[in-house]
């Protein structure tokens, strides 16, 4: 995988996030600031079993088109020989990222980031269709959405199961456990303590995008420079 | 517990796919399910004519006593209509499930399919992997490749049916699946 | 063949597709149409009047109307077209924005190159007026205001040389926001569109000026247009050069980029093809083995400003798509 290598580095450097991590009132850009909760998620890599539950659950609960798609497990090539061989899983999803690149490069400021969330959200009545945050996101996880013709992609569920006081649809669904979702500023949430516990990795951080998406990684027979 | 539920998911899928119209009545109306031709490897099984008709006496051996219901220890009546199954070896019992030798009694060689069979794992799955080569169940299936060493392939495969339950099931089902065997009993994780 | 040029066209990692080629590209020709103008205006002397000149009328023809089709060609771009306005309506929503700056940038840019064509061709336009709708002059402020950008020529034509710049690096910038695409996000962007904007600019109006305004070599700006040519594709060869070179001093990802880009493929042919050796060398070769006679012939000037034209347009197609096939 193309990524591995880059994984295994922010794996070791993973410590130095902590730094970032839990503190209040952070500027994301220009005047917006995150003062309320700070939501985040954590893929735990090595429990994810590639069932793409999640993917399905997501697709029900925000309504999305076929075609497109909020959410992909991607599976690696196979590690290792029959019958031993196993498999990667990785979340291809939004970062939500503190700097994210499609809301600085929003001409309409459709794009956004909610202050209350610190949540990466599309305005569909301001997006004019310009594909400008498609090209910008480092990540490719925005799409068009065939319907409503604006850009769109994962909101943590923000505008229905959050709405409703709940977990997003892929964390509830997932059974083995493998998502952890929670509010960055709270130090006593799941998400802050299995941050102190688990080493994790977040990917394209080098470009500084800060992303709130984090991963446990799962190097099991890593053997590749 | 696993044990059961995958017993139970399976039981179901089957009676599902059977009580289709058609299934049910298939073999009695004279529709029979189509035959899958005979695969090159189960000729494999013999070398010459000597060891055929020895095959198809072994064969017609088990067909003598479970064609119908052995009421005495319960177990049903076989019938074998699945892909494996071929007139010219005589529905190719043996070809899986060995040679009679002591069966029924004590001592038996027979290799039995199923999470409660006294055959260990490694035998049951190896019968399959026999001819199904890695390559063709990675191509086919990639959870082949995580599930061979962790749980006997009758867990999830069916092949005395017409059709293997198991095949094309579709997306939810399959996922279904996943989850009905591997949720854990913790809440999700997680705070609003 | 098909199948691979099927490949170079489609991709998963490709997001803008041609016609944001050619919206980059014709607005740079308004950029390099209206920087040739003002230099020619500049150099006239007092005696000839700039309305007179074949390039200058050539250019000022181009200039808001290469804008105009650049907009409709964005506009048509969106997956929602009607809602165009509201990038007028919201451009200073997001103040960092490099589209938006674009659209503060265009509504400048067209409005002070109207104004100067009114002041460049007054009497001109004045005709026209009195013929087809001359209430417009009797209309009150009309010519107050004309009369008052008479007076701030000189401030005008310095503030539209500024914008006509950052016009064509606005090109540039806009690719090189994007930190998604290494090939893109590269500081020599802006002045590599700059810079190939200038040659086609000057090409577009050289060949307009020519076929539609009977320009020949002899007409003043014709040699200014071709000194200029000459040093601005050799900056756009050493641009180009920097580019290669430094981005294969940079990471992983500019490596694979440039490899991607440049060595074998498609993408890498229509470069070394179109945009080096048709765009730039070739120009370049006959100005240098030409006869001075040869030179001043109709054939051999519309030749090569149609030469440099495929060379910027190619340059565009090759930016834009070999871009947009390494993601970081």
């Amino acid at each position: 995988m193309e990524h591995s290598r880059r994984k295994f580095l922010a794996g070791l450097a993973a410590t130095t996030m902590f730094a970032t991590v839990g503190v209040a009132g952070t500027t994301v850009i220009q005047t917006i600031t995150v003062d309320g909760k700070r939501y985040a998620m954590i893929h735990d890599e090595t429990l994810c079993i590639g069932c793409e539950a999640c993917v399905d659950a997501c697709r029900e609960t925000n309504n999305v088109p076929e075609g497109v798609s909020r959410l992909e497990i991607i599976r690696s090539e196979p590690r290792g020989e029959f019958p031993d061989a196993d498999y990667k899983f990785f979340r291809k999803s939004c970062q939500h990222c503190e700097d994210a690149p499609c809301v600085n490069v929003c001409p309409t400021g459709a794009s956004f980031i909610d202050t209350e969330t610190g949540i990466v959200d599309v305005d569909p009545d301001r997006c004019v269709g310009c594909m400008y945050c498609i090209a910008a996101c480092p990540y490719k996880v925005r799409y068009i959405d065939p319907v409503t013709k604006s850009a769109d992609k994962c909101d943590f569920c923000r505008k229905t199961n959050l709405a409703k006081g709940q977990l997003p649809a892929c964390v509830q669904v997932c059974p083995t456990q493998a998502l952890i979702f929670g509010d960055l500023n709270d130090p006593n949430s799941d998400i802050v303590q299995t941050l102190q516990q688990k080493t994790v990795y977040r990917y394209k951080k080098h470009l500084g995008t800060k992303p709130k998406m984090f991963r446990v990684p799962d190097l099991k027979g890593e053997i590749e420079l | 517990m696993r044990q059961l539920q995958r017993t139970l998911i399976f039981t179901f899928i089957s009676l599902c796919l059977l009580s289709q119209p058609g299934f049910a009545n298939s073999s009695a109306s004279g529709a029979a399910p189509t035959r899958v031709v005979v695969e090159p490897s189960f000729s494999l099984q013999t070398a010459n004519d000597k060891e055929m008709e020895k095959l198809l006496k072994e064969n017609k051996r088990c067909i003598r006593c479970h064609k119908v219901k052995r009421k005495l220890k319960n177990i049903a009546a076989m019938k074998m209509q699945g892909a494996h199954a071929s007139e010219e070896f005589y529905n190719n019992c043996t070809a899986c499930h060995g040679d009679k030798g002591k069966h029924p009694k004590n001592g038996s060689t027979i290799i039995n399919f199923s999470v409660q069979s006294p055959t260990p794992l490694k035998q049951q799955n190896g019968q399959c992997i026999a001819c199904h080569t890695p390559a063709e169940l990675r191509q086919a299936e990639w959870t082949h490749d995580v599930h061979y060493k962790k749980i006997n392939c009758s867990s999830c495969h069916q092949l005395h049916e017409p059709v293997d339950p198991v095949i094309n099931i579709n997306r939810t089902a399959r996922i279904k699946l996943c989850i009905d065997c591997h949720s854990s009993v913790d809440k999700p994780q997680g705070d609003q | 063949m098909m199948e691979s040029l099927h490949h170079a066209l489609h991709f998963d990692s490709l997001v803008w597709h041609w016609p944001i080629a050619v919206y980059l590209f014709v607005l740079g020709i308004s950029s390099g149409a209206m920087c040739l103008a003002l230099v020619i205006k500049w150099k006239l002397s007092a005696q000839e009047s700039a309305a007179k000149n074949p390039l200058i009328i050539a250019a000022a023809i181009l200039v808001p109307s290469m804008v105009i089709l650049g907009l409709l060609i964005l506009i048509v771009d969106l997956t929602k077209p009607l809602d165009f306005w509201k990038v007028i309506f919201y451009q200073f929503a997001n103040p960092k924005s490099v589209m938006g700056r674009g659209v503060t940038l265009f509504l400048l840019y067209q409005i002070a190159t109207f104004a100067w064509i009114a002041i460049v061709f007054r009497e001109e336009l004045m005709a026209l007026i009195n013929r087809f709708m001359p209430w417009l002059l009797k209309t009150p402020g009309v010519l107050w205001l004309w009369n008052t950008i008479d007076k701030i020529e000189k401030p005008l034509e310095i503030s539209i040389a500024i914008l006509a710049v950052l016009l064509g690096v606005y090109t540039g910038f806009l690719l090189s926001a994007l930190t998604a695409y290494p090939l893109l996000n590269q500081p020599v962007l802006p002045l590599l569109f700059l810079a190939s904007g200038l040659s086609s600019g000057i090409a577009a109006t050289i060949i307009l000026a020519a076929i539609l305004f009977s320009a020949k070599a002899d007409t003043f700006g014709m040699a200014l247009s071709h000194r200029l040519e000459q040093p601005i594709a050799w900056a756009e060869l050493a641009l180009l050069m920097i580019l290669i070179i430094g981005m294969n001093f940079g990471g992983e990802m500019d490596k694979l980029a440039i490899e991607a880009a440049f060595w074998g493929g498609f993408w890498a042919n229509l470069f070394w093809i179109a945009v080096v050796g048709i765009g730039l060398f070739l120009p370049l070769l006959m100005n240098q083995l030409a006869s001075v006679k040869l030179k001043h012939c109709n054939t051999f000037i519309l030749s090569s400003a149609i030469l440099t034209l495929i060379g910027v347009f190619s340059l565009r197609m090759f930016i834009l798509y070999a871009g947009q096939m390494t993601p970081a």
